[in-house]
């Protein structure tokens, strides 16, 4: 009897310990899996610098092969060089050996290094033959005109422009100022006064920043209208209305008489959209701005912040303002641009990229990146409408300096109110569009900070130039 | 009757497991040896050496029914694993870590071989413990401070770690109680104190000691052992209840007033928060099992040498880093199964002080297994124990090989006279 039970507790004793080994390679697995990622990147993980020892980084390619940064070896040296300086900055990134590295360059290390699947064949191949090992090489969707273009463009005032083709979701031209020279001399150099300066020179405003998107919002508001039936909703525009204790004005103070949505649309009504808003309601509103991306985590080539809507919406002002861009409301330039690329697309919003294919150093394509349906937006019928609208915003509205002749543009600009414009600055100018209507092959938002103008005024015409260059490309 | 081979392995025609470890070792040396691109002849003739004495190891095991024929295979892939990434972290330490490992070999063959004749004669609880106390006592006086840590002995051009021989004394001590309890019991002014407070007291102080040498993990695992054979052969819950209260409680108050014991534990729990100095150990760890992924870069193709004692304590971070996790879950097995073939031993022997002798054996390598692996991964705070048969060290080294032959002979020989004893035992009734 007494055998067994010390014989039935010595296994009890066998099971703790195989259990305790399981665990170790539980964890282990988990660790591989889940729990690494965070933490690989620490700087202090001294395998990053010495698996790139010996490694000739891949090179960064525009859409027609027109080289953006290459890995230069001078002397047995080898440094990372932006033949475009500034312009690239706020998409490539850099990659410095003491400052480590941003945007494109980080997220795609491990293809520019080749560490990853795609490069083991190769470096395996240079085992062998002693050749220096290579990584791969980014063709990216940016088109290097139009890239160069936006930024001559936007000059030296701070903002954002992002295009897009709307039907697969490829980046054409992304653009924040202020912006830096990535090679490392002058990295070096201005590191302090970029790491300090007010204007953060080193944020990627099109993905990063966050801005009141003002009356372009108003094209989601319509979007939410129509979807819940008052496409036919009128209102006597007497220049200003009440709700709830709070007096909502046009821009200018100006009186528009009978206004219906496309016409309300024109001229950018905030009298017509906040009355709206009462028989709209928070909820309708919400749940459409959020099936364009907004409060939603954007997975993209380089990181990007949650464009935000607040989802309790409390009282009839807050609503109101909201509608038409305010309130508790900021976004990225790239969902401005995301939200009127889905016009565009019939509803749909494709998922954007900057990364077009990966080639290896014979330039051999390894992989290609397939478009892809992000969001459902709205229904084809509802885009169309609201295209018309748009059209009509650039033929006879706010948005004239859009207008290109011949081609159908629409567009929707808008003036956002900001904490720098309550404190007695400018507001935000803002323009969001796409050409040609009724087949479109590009999409644009323009931001510009802090603009003595509105939106309509400096910034239709930048959307302007840009598709311009783009459909006679 | 051999217990060890299966019933059917006279009709099984899979290739023998001493084969398999053959051909691990024809890779792993055959690799390691063109590894900076020139053949290194040197490689291969350890290489060769370790598989002859592997097959030779096996068929005297075999021959000589000398019991489980595979606690030693196990063993032998081990060591295998053990000595190609000691020699291809450092020709010189590879080196050395070979000499051991044929030291190791050859205390495992005494031990096995003449074990039987002593394992009757010396059953004497107090003489243990005072080995242990003359040990520690030893260390306390000449030691020398090697990482911190004063528990080497130095003679001549030779080093030791006393408690790697502690922790073996340590089961015998377990096993004397268990078998004869009484011998502890002690009168005081008329009172009679039971033995297994007195046991308490005494094994008390040894942690008190290991503490003083800053051994955590041995004291850990040392505990480990006590508190499992409790459970097993005492069956004495409550006691073991208090025991580990007791314990806890003052392993609590030694981290409030020990501030290296204080930074093991924050080292554990925040490892990056000062991933420049106390931290920077575990987590160059952690970067090497994790870029080793799941195959590994590769024996040769990673950098282990970035982690700080790699050789010693971290040697299994550096099997994940070249090897991938794949490499070190294998190397989980393999203690996995060594336990099992341990704990297979000690229920298959019945007298009570052998059987003391076999789990505890088993459970000092196990458990201790599992204290550095979780270390190194940061499943538990790192307490600095090694890797039985894989790290660098002569007296790990020996001490495992010493606890393998231990495990041999009570398999073989021990095993066999217990079951002649019970023969005759039951012809004359």
């Amino acid at each position: 009897m007494k055998k067994t039970t010390t014989n039935s507790r010595i296994l009890h004793v066998f099971v703790v310990m195989s259990i305790l080994f399981l665990v170790l390679i539980g964890y282990m697995s988990y660790f591989e899996l889940r729990g690494k990622s965070s933490l690989m990147s620490n700087s202090y993980n001294r395998r990053l610098k010495a698996y790139e020892e010996g490694i000739i980084r891949g090179t960064i390619f525009d859409r027609d092969g027109e080289v953006l940064a290459i890995t230069k070896i001078k002397n047995g040296v080898t440094t990372r060089s932006y033949p475009y300086k500034r312009l690239y900055s706020q998409v490539i990134g850099y990659s410095n050996d003491m400052l480590g590295k941003t945007l494109l360059e980080a997220q795609y290390n491990d293809t520019l290094l080749g560490l990853n699947a795609l490069g083991v064949v190769g470096n395996t191949m240079s085992l062998i033959t002693g050749e220096p090992k290579t990584g791969n090489n980014l063709i990216l969707t940016i088109d290097h005109d139009l890239q160069t273009r936006a930024r001559e463009l936007i000059g030296d005032k701070r903002g954002a422009i992002v295009a897009i083709n709307p039907k697969t979701g490829e980046i054409l031209a992304m653009v924040s100022t202020p912006d830096y020279n990535p090679n490392e001399s002058a990295l070096d150099e201005n590191w302090d006064y970029l790491t300090t300066d007010e204007n953060s020179p080193l944020l990627p405003r099109a993905v990063l920043g966050l801005y009141p998107p003002g009356s372009t919002f108003k094209v989601v508001t319509a979007v939410a209208a129509i979807k819940k039936g008052l496409d036919d909703f009128q209102v006597e525009d007497t220049g200003s209305v009440v709700i709830d204790g709070k007096t909502f004005t046009n821009a200018g103070d100006k009186v528009y008489g009978t206004l219906d949505m496309i016409s309300a649309m024109t001229v950018s009504s905030n009298v017509y959209f906040t009355t709206l808003s009462e028989k709209l309601g928070g909820r309708a509103l919400v749940s459409t701005a959020e099936k364009a991306g907004i409060n939603k985590k954007l997975n993209f080539d380089i990181p990007t912040s949650k464009s935000k809507i607040n989802t309790k919406i409390k009282s009839d002002t807050e609503l109101a303002a909201t509608v038409i861009g305010q309130g508790k409301l900021l976004v990225t330039p790239l969902q401005m641009a995301l939200i009127c690329a889905g016009i565009a697309n019939d509803g749909v919003i494709m998922k954007p990229y900057l990364v077009k294919s990966v080639s290896d150093r014979n330039g051999e394509i390894l992989t290609t990146t397939f478009t892809k349906k992000l969001y459902r937006f709205t229904d084809a019928k509802t885009a169309n409408q609201v295209t018309d609208m748009m059209v009509e915003v650039v033929k006879n509205g706010t948005g004239k300096r859009a207008a290109i002749s011949g081609i159908n543009v629409a567009g929707k600009t808008g003036t956002a109110q900001n904490e720098k414009s309550s404190q007695g600055g400018y507001d935000h100018a803002w323009f969001i569009g796409f050409a040609p209507a009724d087949d479109p092959e590009i999409a644009i938002a323009v931001l510009l900070e802090n603009q003595a103008e509105d939106g309509g005024q400096v910034a239709a015409p930048i959307a302007r130039k840009l598709m311009n260059l783009w459909l006679n490309k | 009757m051999d217990k060890f081979v299966d019933a059917n392995s006279k009709n099984n025609k899979a290739i023998s497991p001493v084969h398999l470890v053959a051909l691990v070792d024809i890779g792993l040396f055959a690799l390691l040896s063109i590894r900076t691109g020139v053949f290194e002849p040197f490689i291969m003739i350890l290489g060769g050496t370790k598989i002859v004495l592997t097959y030779t190891m096996y068929l005297i095991l075999k021959k000589l029914k000398m019991g489980d024929p595979y606690i030693a295979l196990i063993v032998a892939l081990l060591a295998s694993l053990g000595l190609t990434m000691q020699l291809r972290l450092s020709t010189e330490v590879g080196t050395k870590q070979f000499i051991w490992f044929l030291l190791g070999m050859g205390i495992f063959f005494v031990t096995t071989f003449i074990y039987h004749y002593f394992h009757k004669r010396i059953r004497a609880i107090w003489l243990f413990y005072g080995l242990m106390l003359s040990l520690f006592i030893l260390t306390l006086i000449v030691g020398v401070r090697i990482n911190g840590a004063k528990n080497w002995i130095i003679i001549g051009p030779f080093s030791f770690q006393p408690s790697e021989f502690i922790k073996i004394l340590f089961v015998y001590f377990m096993a004397s109680f268990v078998s004869n309890p009484e011998k502890l019991e002690v009168e005081l002014k008329g009172q009679k104190i039971t033995s297994k407070w007195i046991l308490m007291g005494l094994v008390f102080v040894l942690l008190g000691f290991f503490v003083l040498q800053r051994e955590f993990g041995t004291a850990l695992l040392v505990f480990m052992v006590y508190i499992s054979t409790l459970y097993v052969f005492e069956k004495a819950v409550l006691f073991s209840v208090i025991n580990i209260s007791v314990a806890g409680a003052a392993a609590f108050m030694a981290i409030q007033v020990l501030p290296h014991l204080q930074t093991r534990v924050t080292t554990w729990l925040h490892p990056f928060a000062d991933i420049a100095g106390k931290g920077y150990q575990i987590t160059q760890s952690l970067f090497a099992i994790g870029s080793g992924s799941f195959f590994g870069t590769g024996v040769g193709l990673g950098y282990p040498q970035f982690i700080p004692n790699v050789e010693t304590d971290f040697i299994f971070s550096a099997i994940c880093e070249e090897m991938g996790i794949f490499g070190g879950i294998a190397v989980i097995i393999l203690f996995m199964l060594l336990v099992y073939r341990g704990m297979k031993i000690c229920l298959l022997l019945r007298d009570p002080y052998t059987k003391v002798v076999a789990f505890g054996l088993t459970t000092t390598a196990g458990f201790q297994t599992f204290l550095i692996i979780g270390g190194v991964t940061r499943v538990v705070p790192l307490t600095g124990v090694t890797l039985p048969f894989v790290s660098y060290g002569g007296s790990s080294l020996v001490s495992s090989f010493l606890i393998l032959g231990l495990l041999q002979a009570l398999s073989g020989s021990i095993l066999r006279e217990e079951s002649f004893n019970d023969e005759k035992n039951h012809n004359k009734q």
